[in-house]
């Protein structure tokens, strides 16, 4: 299936703006981030409230320099007063409910605009001190006041014409989706034969629905084996299935999304925070763009063995197996 | 009177030495581990602040051993830039006409020279000359018979490898005046010595004598080793001016004369030529080798640069410093231990033993402090603009001469802690023996046959216990882990936690663009005829792509508009859509028919008017459809 997706927005004469933040980079301490991307940093909570975070408007000086000149021609596109805009940065952790507007400096005064700038210099949101959730950046070129109104053009104050949002995610968040014991008493329950080893359960969740707003699904585990894994969960064999749970997982998802017709009306932007739209950016990888996203979205239900095994060699599946064959060897 | 450099000259029968000794320490560029890479001064001034001042302060400790009332050891760094007479009368004092004369006629890079250095202008008096002066004051002096290897100043400028100084001393080899030699371009230095009358060398209080030290080379068809003096005697019967005619031959050279009555003017004047070296570096370079006896107070260090102002060694000033100082209070039991502090004892080695218990019961005192908001996770704390500083926990190594030995690496990773440790007195000499020339490591190996066994087992004790007080220190400080009964399957976790965040491991696989159909939009939001409403303008022009094998597909095409309500799409707009003819709308925006190589189909669409402050979606689809495809070439 081919398939094009446009998000409208009710204004002319900015399109200038658009991408004019895309260049953009943010720093966690020395780990970048580039925009619309996520990075994934393994650190201790101790560590992960140390490290400054600031945003590059740029990659480098020639870039800035381009950055600048663009917002430059931009407001003169737009025929707003360059005054009348703000480049605004703010965080956000979701997990502790707060939303901080972080820097805020006049689209009028780019001469003091440092490439580099520092958003935990002289105080630390609490935003970005959640080391087990991690925060989200969303860096803005906005209306700073209202303007007298006029269709088709940008007048509310805090409207938007340029966007762009980094994720810092940690790998010291709580558990996701630990694996429940799969016991008999479960499967009598579910009618599950005395052989099943593993049983994802949806339950009422939606794959297409925010994740975190939901009933969780469950992933069931034979008790004995998942006793097994625990116990030598350093071995070759524990990790290598592991690692196939994972991807039986993200698998599931896929199908269940393959199976309905909703994902034919909705777009890569719709599903972010859904289960699906996460197992779409692991297939589509890392340093993937929205329209490679829109592209395995339109696979899923076209072709989800083909996105299934993009997943498997994200999740890098083989490795596992070619570790616990080696060590079967020897 | 003009006095004239004399060259020894290249003997068969005789042992020689070349004279090109700055090449000892060329390849030993000073560690700066860790963050002591920052600002890190260089090589030279390190050299000379560490070679020159531990020479003079083994001097110094030396007269106050002899006479406990004599002043303060002081030694003082005077930078000047010497053009118009000032600078002619240098140049005819140290004979350095003649050097320039030599210069041109061999091999700079053969004898050690750089490409250029103040030889080049010799003769231009408006061209400054850059001279170091150092001055000691209340030090032993070069004292000694000179026709005996017991002339100290023999020892310290003609001489190399049989030094032999007195117990605890810093410096064992001789090799001290490499560092002045370094701080020198062409490598020239005149030493003015005033010491007390000694039985074994009557009536000589002062003595002077210049050195310039080349490499081996040819001169007038005459092979030389590289040695230049400026002294009273000739090449093979070096005589170094004594008392009044090195007075006078100090005072052309615009040296302040010494009096070996006055305590205070004990000690060598050094002139070193065109030097190399900048007046803050010299600083840092004091401070970071010297900051335990500045601390102490057991000497002043002073630096005068060109302009006349005096710069002092202040490495309380220096928050990398500071840090060690901290340590070394705590170590000197001046304050108690804070809570991220430690300070202990460690013990000594089990041998030697003395009536059956260890000859050494501790090996020092040893302090340790960490910023755990700060530089002990100083990764953390680094941003996008700070330098690839490679972090290290480090501990500043001293004995007895108070100078920092080594700041040795103590851990690669966070969270990272400085210290200092402080040897047992009785420990000095043995840790000394293990010093390379250098006098910056304790060696702990005695292969190479350089390094007393003994000695080096010592040491080895040393490093060990030092270091794994590191390790203990820092275990204490790192946050405590969860008991292991508590990791439920880490490893699944993280797989987990990628999967559920949507960041796979890998590399990016491209992702092909296979579609049969393709897609072209053109939209545009515009003004409504209904007053204040805006609507959706545009059209979609489907065509078949080169992943569509044949001239005519049976399609199913979809087109809708959504608006956008709490970032997702929700309730539809209604379309206004004209499709080409041949198409059939089997339901509201989806449309049937086919579509021919040659001919796109352009769907034109209008909006229903709307809320102007609304976003919507565009969702245009475009699919073959299968099942009339293979009925038409089952047909």
């Amino acid at each position: 299936m081919s398939r094009e997706t446009r998000t409208i927005r009710p204004f002319v004469g900015i399109d200038d703006f658009a991408d004019v933040l895309d260049g953009a980079v943010l720093y966690f301490g020395q780990e970048a981030c580039l925009a619309s991307e996520g990075a994934t940093v393994s650190l201790s909570p101790h560590e992960f409230v140390l490290r400054p975070v600031s945003i590059a408007w740029g990659p480098d000086d020639e870039a800035f320099e381009r950055f600048k000149e663009r917002l430059d021609e931009g407001v003169n596109a737009a025929g707003i007063a360059a005054e009348d805009l703000s480049l605004v940065v703010i965080v956000s952790s979701p997990f502790i409910k707060v939303s901080e507007v972080v820097y805020e400096g006049s689209v009028s005064d780019l001469e003091s605009l440092r490439r580099v700038t520092n958003l935990t210099e002289d105080r630390r949101s609490s935003a970005f001190s959640a080391p087990f959730n991690g925060f989200a950046v969303d860096a803005y070129v906005l209306l700073s006041r209202s303007l007298a109104p006029k269709v088709l053009r940008p007048h509310v104050r805090g409207t938007w014409l340029a966007s762009v949002r980094f994720r810092i995610e940690t790998t010291y968040a709580p558990a996701v989706l630990s694996p429940t014991p799969l016991t008999d008493e479960v499967r009598a329950q579910y009618q599950l034969g005395a052989k099943t080893i593993r049983y994802l359960y949806f339950g009422d969740h939606d794959v297409l629905q925010p994740y975190a707003q939901q009933e969780r699904p469950v992933f069931y585990i034979d008790e004995k084996l998942l006793a097994q894994m625990n116990v030598r969960r350093r071995s070759a064999a524990s990790r290598a299935l592991q690692l196939q749970l994972a991807q039986d997982f993200a698998s599931a998802v896929v199908r269940r999304a393959s199976a309905r017709s909703e994902p034919l009306d909705l777009g890569v932007d719709d599903l972010r925070t859904s289960l699906l739209g996460s197992v779409i950016r692991i297939a589509a990888g890392p340093g993937s763009t929205d329209q490679d996203r829109a592209r395995i979205l339109s696979q899923v239900s076209e072709s989800p063995e083909y996105v299934i095994a993009r997943t498997e060699h994200m999740i890098d599946v083989g490795s596992g197996y070619g570790s616990m064959l080696k060590d079967d060897e020897s | 009177m003009s006095y004239r450099w004399e060259w020894e000259r290249t003997e068969s029968g005789r042992p020689g030495m070349s004279g090109d000794l700055a090449k000892i320490f060329r390849h030993e560029e000073p560690k700066n581990p860790g963050i002591l890479a920052l600002d890190a001064p260089p090589a030279a001034a390190t050299l000379l602040a560490r070679e020159v001042i531990q020479n003079s302060w083994d001097a110094a400790r030396e007269l106050r051993t002899l006479d406990p009332h004599v002043p303060q050891f002081h030694i003082r760094f005077r930078f000047r830039e010497l053009i118009g007479e000032e600078k002619r009368s240098l140049v005819d004092a140290v004979a350095l006409e003649g050097l320039a004369h030599r210069v041109d006629a061999i091999d700079r890079d053969q004898v050690g020279l750089g490409s250029s250095d103040c030889l080049d202008d010799i003769t231009e008096d408006e061209e400054p000359l850059k001279v170091l002066t150092i001055t000691e004051s209340s030090t032993s002096g070069m004292y000694g018979p000179w026709n005996q290897n017991r002339s100290h100043m023999f020892l310290a400028l003609l001489s190399i490898g049989f030094t032999e100084k007195a117990s605890g001393a810093g410096g064992s080899y001789g090799y001290g005046k490499a560092g002045l030699i370094n701080g020198s371009r062409i490598r020239s230095v005149v030493a003015y010595s005033c010491f007390r009358e000694r039985d074994d060398d009557p009536g000589v209080t002062r003595r002077l004598l210049g050195v310039t030290y080349w490499g081996p080379h040819d001169f007038e068809g005459t092979n030389h080793p590289g040695i230049g003096t400026l002294s009273d005697g000739a090449a093979g019967a070096i005589l170094p001016f004594e008392n009044d005619e090195a007075d006078e031959v100090a005072r052309r050279m615009g040296v302040d004369l010494r009096d070996p009555n006055d305590p205070e003017d004990l000690g060598t004047t050094f002139l070193v030529i065109d030097t190399s070296v900048d007046p803050g570096d010299l600083v840092r370079a004091i401070e970071r080798s010297w900051w335990p006896a500045i601390q102490e107070g057991d000497f002043v260090a002073e630096v005068m640069d060109v302009d006349g102002s005096t710069l002092s060694p202040r490495p309380m000033r220096d928050p990398v410093l500071r840090t060690f100082i901290d340590c070394w209070e705590l170590a000197m039991g001046r304050s108690d231990p804070g809570k991220d502090e430690w300070c202990a004892q460690p013990s000594g080695p089990e041998t030697p033993r003395v009536d059956g218990k260890p000859k050494y019961p501790t090996i020092g005192t040893m302090a340790l402090a960490a910023d755990l908001s700060g530089w002990s996770y100083a990764d953390q704390a680094a941003g996008p603009e700070d330098d690839g500083i490679s972090h290290k926990s480090l501990v500043a190594l001293t004995r007895g001469t108070r100078m920092v030995i080594e700041y040795l690496e103590a851990g690669q990773s966070p969270p990272y802690v400085r210290g200092a440790f402080i040897a047992e007195p009785s420990l000095d000499d043995t840790l000394r023996l293990t010093e390379p020339k250098a006098h910056d490591a304790w060696r702990t190996k005695a292969e190479d046959g350089e390094v007393n066994p003994e000695a080096a087992a010592i040491s080895d004790h040393v490093i060990r216990r030092i270091k794994q007080s590191v390790h203990n220190h820092r275990n204490r400080l790192k946050p405590p882990v969860p008991p292991p009964e508590e990791l439920n399957l880490p490893f699944f976790n993280e797989i987990m936690r990628r999967v559920m965040s949507g960041m796979g491991q890998g590399t990016r696989q491209p992702v092909p663009d296979t579609r049969p159909i393709s897609i072209h939009l053109d939209h545009q939001p515009r003004e409504s005829s209904l007053e204040g409403l805006i609507e959706l303008a545009g059209s979609a022009t489907y065509g078949l792509t080169a992943h569509f094998d044949g001239d005519r597909a049976p399609v199913t095409l979809t087109i809708a508009y959504r608006f956008i309500e709490d970032d997702r799409v929700g309730e539809h707009a209604e379309l206004r859509i004209n499709a080409p003819s041949g198409f059939t709308e089997a339901t509201p925006g989806v449309f049937t028919g086919f579509i021919d190589r040659d001919d796109a189909a352009r769907f034109d669409f209008v909006s229903v008017p709307y809320d102007p402050t609304w976003s919507g979606r565009l969702i245009v689809n475009g699919e073959i459809d299968r099942a009339v495809s293979e009925e038409a070439d089952r047909g």
